[in-house]
């Protein structure tokens, strides 16, 4: 069970996705992430969120770390890409065009749940769903 | 701080892009992450490149051309050695002290102070004319001190300045001998090798 609420060192955070510290590590420099300076650090909540976004570039829409630095950052965001690439949105993508066993992923989860709840409140953070 | 990747997704372009602009305009990255000024700052230049329908690569570039050019007009202060060679068609700095040229050159250092001065005196006087002319109207002295300036002045521009070029395009001396500087170094040069010889 994730949850939203819980900050995440480099250890709990690689345990969040399943993969080792050093296999987090290596997402760093293609999804953007800032690591905590401090060994057992914690991360911020923008990094998190960018992480899951990584998290579901790569193993839900099955993207490479290339990929995802070449094309979906310079995009502007998943969200955009998806809407360039496949003519919908990430929210749509997440709840209608993936497996049921994809949807109940947790990461999958907290993403659409972060998008349903941006959109609920228009807030203005720069996530990657804020683009139009 | 903020990851360069994010940034390069915030401003829709690649990272190497958003490298690219930081060197082109002189804003710091360090290792991978930017700052926030540095952040606002290319995402203000992101809204102008947009309004403007340009890329922000050009816009980046419009930016420095822009920097250079308000430089020049910096650039654009009295210089006595190039003010020296473009009235008298003779480099100052290689005339040697003794001579005419050599002379004026060393009087223009006074020649700025002088302008200084003025433009205190100037400043002042005016001023005080001005209050002068506010409690006591103005005075009917003035046409003899015309006629001096005038005199002066026509004696200045007759005997000694009609040899002096004084618009702003390059002494005709200096136009008429077709490489003159080229000239100036070869003798230059020369003279060096006569005072190595000795």
């Amino acid at each position: 069970m994730v949850y939203e609420n819980v900050i995440y060192t480099q250890k709990t955070l690689s345990q969040r996705y399943g993969i080792s510290i050093a296999a987090l590590q290596q997402w760093f420099p293609y999804a953007g992430i800032v690591k905590p300076k401090k060994r057992g650090g914690y991360f911020d909540a923008a990094a998190v969120e960018v992480a899951d976004i990584f998290y579901v570039a790569i193993r839900i829409r099955r993207l490479t770390f290339e990929e995802y630095l070449e094309q979906v950052i310079p995009a502007g965001g998943l969200d955009a890409y998806l809407r360039l690439v496949n003519k919908m949105t990430l929210y749509d993508f997440l709840t209608k065009h993936i497996s049921e066993a994809e949807k109940n992923n947790p990461i999958v989860q907290t993403v659409i749940r972060r998008i349903e709840r941006h959109e609920a409140y228009q807030s203005a953070s720069t996530t990657a769903t804020s683009f139009n | 701080m903020k990851h360069i990747n994010q940034l390069a997704q915030q401003l829709q372009v690649s990272t190497e892009i958003v490298r690219n602009i930081c060197q082109l305009l002189d804003l710091e990255i360090s290792g991978n992450t930017v700052s926030e000024q540095v952040e606002s700052q290319l995402s203000n230049l992101k809204t102008v490149a947009h309004k403007e329908n340009m890329s922000l690569e050009e816009a980046a570039q419009h930016l420095v051309e822009m920097r250079n050019s308000s430089e020049e007009m910096d650039g654009r202060k009295f210089n006595k050695r190039e003010y020296i060679k473009q009235r008298f068609g003779v480099d100052p700095e290689q005339a040697p002290g003794d001579s005419f040229v050599g002379m004026l050159y060393e009087d223009t250092d006074r020649g700025i102070q002088l302008g200084q001065l003025r433009h205190r005196v100037v400043l002042e006087s005016s001023t005080l004319a001005l209050e002068e002319f506010i409690f006591s109207g103005t005075g009917d002295n003035l046409n003899e001190f015309d006629q001096a300036q005038e005199r002066i002045n026509s004696r200045i521009d007759n005997d000694f300045f009609g040899k002096v070029n004084w618009g702003e395009e390059a002494h005709p001396l200096v136009l008429n001998t077709s490489t003159p500087q080229q000239k100036q170094l070869k003798s230059s040069q020369q003279k060096i090798k006569q005072s190595q010889k000795k």
